[in-house]
């Protein structure tokens, strides 16, 4: 609840620096405790959908989880029929549903039906890889793009601009697996520099990163510049110049912070897609990511597995936008304070 | 300005450096023997996973086969079979030791046999009781059991230590008495390998080795023309001019008993005449499918079994690998199957085309299906092919809307392939195979006599008459026989490679 003293303050514009801070800190309390509630409903009803689609596929399930178990050369019928009886693959749809939110009513996501090892520490295992690598890729996807699409918005037209734009139609359009084909070809096969696959050293991470990294640069880069652009056009900015800032001064101490608004949203949404995880990029280089297990566990019908993917995907999901949405609150005092009368 | 421009440069010049240097290529580690293949390593249970325990000879099973095919003792130092062909006794071998240090016992042995019999893997064995009698394990069968040494091998029935079961009964840790012990798991792909110093038996040459799981195809051809392994097993045949010529790996093959076969439903009207499943066999190029597409002219198949497994490959069966176009038409006239308008043939208004199913995660099967496609439209004959999932064939099968199937069937899950030919022939309804075949209960009937028989002589001529049935009345047609193919760096020696894919014989191999 804001105090009531802090309101009155807000609307009358009165507010000194401890009153910013206490309607900044309510800002926050409200905007993390909504955004949970809505992830956990958002979660449950994906791991629901998740459920549901499963089931609407054809073909059987127990068949399935039979042949990722013991493999193609050892399914029998009667294995199938085991696994039926012994997954509760037999029972009623609603059945089985209902006993997975009793499981997960206490904390439990259940165990692999390929498996057999527990779903959430095989999805601990791979979110890891996943995060790392995704982390890896990000961040190295705004060393690339940042400068280059500050220098690309500071100047439209010249150079740079033109340059960027080409390479971001280019890499945009081109699927990641051929850009990581490219690399392991020129780095891996060619010059012999770096490992074409792997996940156990700093070297095997260096490739599939930036076949990551060039992906996402495509359209971020673009992205900062329309906002570096579009913020020099702004009035304040003009103003700023009027009051007698240089161009430059008045893009740093008034630009930038306006100028991140729309590049925090956007990183957000990537780092949705990297915790999705990056099947094509983990497959060719053979990194035991989320995506590979979800794209294995859909395959295998191993359907406790996939809603507890939906799940963690969900609330990663959710974290990112939560973390997003407090950072622009963060960097834009309107968003703390609401609009002034 | 100045000094800080400076340090920022200094920052990331330092970065960089670090970054530069762990990014060197990850040089090959001495004395680790590094291992890569398709198979990740998804449960301790030996019934699923128990292929890649015996593979990597970290566990081993009472009996074991030879690269030659022969049946030798494992844990178990050799059997005897009592006059009433039921009661059979396996010694186990004197100061075995589990790697745990525990000793290996018999009733260690039936415990992880009852387990692996209570599963469906070994269901074949028709059991009465198994029991430990002084340190040897008794199994007595209902009936005779001829071949059950070579059902022994099964990967399901390695011998696993006490300690490596919890109080459920699950496996909770692989404790074996192989050659290499385990001594890290990362996830599903990489398995870290220590020798065993306690073996009893040929000790490995080798201190460590690494096993990591590739399951796509394409990118085990990259790491192997990169040279970051040392021994890559089950390469893309199509890769291997690409390996050889980087340099780093030698690919080199063998013939394995596994097959890549075109199933028929034998009950639809299409396929129920033998002489049209005789066509279609005839119509088949296979010399020009192993050369063009499996890049192997030894691949093609002359008959359903290869003659790397000598017992079962029958000579006296006439080659399928020639195509024979005017033979096949005749015999499809005389079946009353008549060219319309199209060229595809038809008979009481019905078409003579069907849906060939083939598995996606096999890429050359598809390619083969294609080919097919063509060489059978040459007959008259409209093929269409549907790649599907790997266990997409086994449940068409089942609900009987299988009409023609291509995929690769191992006719050595155990070393005896009569454990294979009885659910794949002598069922309506088979897993992999046949389909409403109606030959069938005549192969029933001499694999039930087989199964019982000890006498030799007589089991070599069943052998010989159900390969003739096969060939005969081909309820499935072979079209090429499998290449174990297996790249190897210069760095190793002693590289021997397992038909029947029990083991890598890690041991054998030698680091330079």
């Amino acid at each position: 609840m804001t105090d009531p003293r802090v309101e009155r303050r807000r609307r009358e514009g009165r507010l000194g620096a401890k009153g910013r801070h206490e309607a900044g800190m309510s800002v926050f309390a409200r905007l993390i405790a909504g955004r949970i509630g809505q992830a956990v409903a958002v979660a449950f009803v994906l791991a629901t959908l998740c459920f549901a689609f499963v089931q609407a596929l054809p073909g059987d399930t127990a068949l399935r989880v039979a042949a990722a178990r013991v493999g193609e050369d050892r399914l029998t019928p009667e294995i199938t029929e085991r696994i039926r009886r012994e997954e509760g693959l037999d029972q009623p749809l609603h059945v089985q549903y209902g006993r997975w939110i009793a499981q997960l009513a206490t904390g439990n996501l259940g165990a692999s039906m390929a498996t057999r090892k527990p779903v959430a520490s095989e999805l601990a295992y791979h979110a890891g890889h996943t995060l790392g690598l995704g982390l890896l890729g990000w961040l190295l996807s705004y060393v690339i793009a940042l400068p280059l699409g500050f220098a690309a918005g500071l100047k439209p037209g010249a150079f740079v601009d033109r340059f960027t734009q080409g390479a971001a139609i280019t890499l945009s359009s081109t699927p990641a697996f051929l850009i990581g084909i490219l690399l392991i070809s020129v780095f891996a096969l060619s010059l012999r520099w770096l490992p074409p696959a792997g996940y156990r050293t700093t070297a095997h991470m260096i490739l599939p990163a930036v076949t990551l990294a060039l992906g996402l640069a495509a359209t971020s880069v673009r992205v900062i510049r329309n906002a570096v652009v579009d913020v020099r056009a702004a009035f304040f900015m003009t103003f700023a110049e009027i009051r007698g800032l240089s161009s430059g001064g008045a893009f740093r101490l008034h630009g930038v912070r306006n100028a991140a608004l729309p590049v925090v949203v956007f990183m957000a949404l990537q780092v949705g897609y990297v915790v999705d995880g990056f099947v094509v990029i983990e497959t060719l280089f053979n990194y035991p990511g989320l995506g590979d297990l979800l794209v294995k566990s859909l395959l295998a019908r191993d359907v406790p597995m996939i809603m507890g993917a939906g799940i963690l995907i969900g609330l990663m999901y959710a974290a990112a936008n939560l973390i997003a949405d407090i950072v622009c609150v963060w960097l834009d005092p309107r968003q703390r304070l609401g609009s002034r009368q | 300005m100045r000094t800080s421009l400076n340090r920022r440069l200094l920052m990331g010049l330092s970065i960089a450096a670090t970054l530069a240097a762990a990014a060197l290529p990850a040089a090959a580690e001495p004395g680790v023997l590094r291992v890569a293949a398709p198979w990740e390593y998804t449960s301790n249970e030996p019934s699923d996973t128990g292929y890649i325990m015996a593979r990597l000879q970290i566990a081993e099973t009472l009996v074991m086969v030879e690269p030659d095919g022969k049946l030798v003792g494992g844990i178990a130092e050799g059997w005897t079979v009592a006059e009433d062909r039921l009661t059979w006794r396996f010694p186990i071998r004197t100061g075995l030791t589990f790697h745990d240090g525990s000793p290996v016992t018999a009733q260690a042995a039936v415990a992880s046999l009852k387990r692996a019999l209570a599963g469906e893997s070994m269901q074949q064995i028709p059991v009465d009781d198994i029991r430990a009698d002084a340190n040897a394990v008794v199994i007595r069968t209902k009936t005779p059991f001829s071949h059950l040494p070579s059902v022994l091998v099964d990967y399901a029935s390695v011998i696993l230590a006490p300690a490596s079961f919890g109080p459920d009964g699950r496996v909770t840790k692989v404790i074996g008495s192989g050659p290499f012990k385990i001594a890290a798991i990362d996830g599903k792909t990489t398995i870290e390998l220590e020798r065993f110093e306690g073996y009893r038996g040929e000790k490995p040459t080798v201190a460590k080795a690494r096993y990591t799981a590739i399951p796509n195809g394409d990118t085990r051809t990259n790491v192997a023309i990169a040279g970051d392994q040392d021994i890559i097993f089950t390469t893309v045949p199509s890769a291997t001019p690409r390996i050889d010529a980087s340099g780093q790996m030698k690919v080199t093959s063998v013939t394995v008993p596994r097959i890549r076969v075109l199933a028929f439903n034998s009950g639809i009207p299409q396929f129920e005449d033998a002489r049209v499943r005789r066509a279609i066999s005839m119509a088949l190029d296979r010399q020009g499918i192993a050369n063009a597409i499996l890049r192997h002219p030894a691949s093609a198949a002359t008959q359903l079994i290869p003659p790397v497994l000598k017992d079962w490959h029958n000579p006296a069966l006439p080659s399928t690998a020639a195509r024979d176009l005017a033979g096949a038409r005749k015999l499809l006239d005389e079946a009353g199957w008549i060219p319309g308008p199209d060229g595809i043939r038809i008979k009481g208004g019905a078409r003579l085309s069907a849906r060939m199913l083939t598995i996606a995660n096999r890429p050359e099967l598809t390619v083969m299906g294609q080919a097919m496609q063509a060489q059978l439209k040459d007959i008259g004959v409209e093929i269409a092919v549907d790649p599907v999932p790997s266990a997409g064939i086994p449940a068409a099968i089942r609900d009987g809307t299988m009409q023609m199937s291509m995929f690769a069937r191992t006719y050595v899950n155990v070393p005896e392939p009569i454990a294979t030919i009885i659910p794949d022939f002598t069922r309506e309804r088979s897993t992999w195979g046949t389909l409403n075949w109606t030959g069938r209960d005549r192969v029933k009937a001499l694999t039930d006599e087989y199964v019982g028989s000890f006498d030799e002589a007589r089991k070599r001529a069943i052998r010989m008459e159900i390969t003739n049935i096969i060939h005969e009345e081909v309820p499935v047609a072979a079209v090429a026989w499998f290449e174990h193919t297996v790249a190897v760096s210069n760095r190793v020696r002693g590289l021997v490679i397992d038909p029947y894919e029990t083991r890598y014989m890690l041991h054998r191999m030698r680091l330079n």
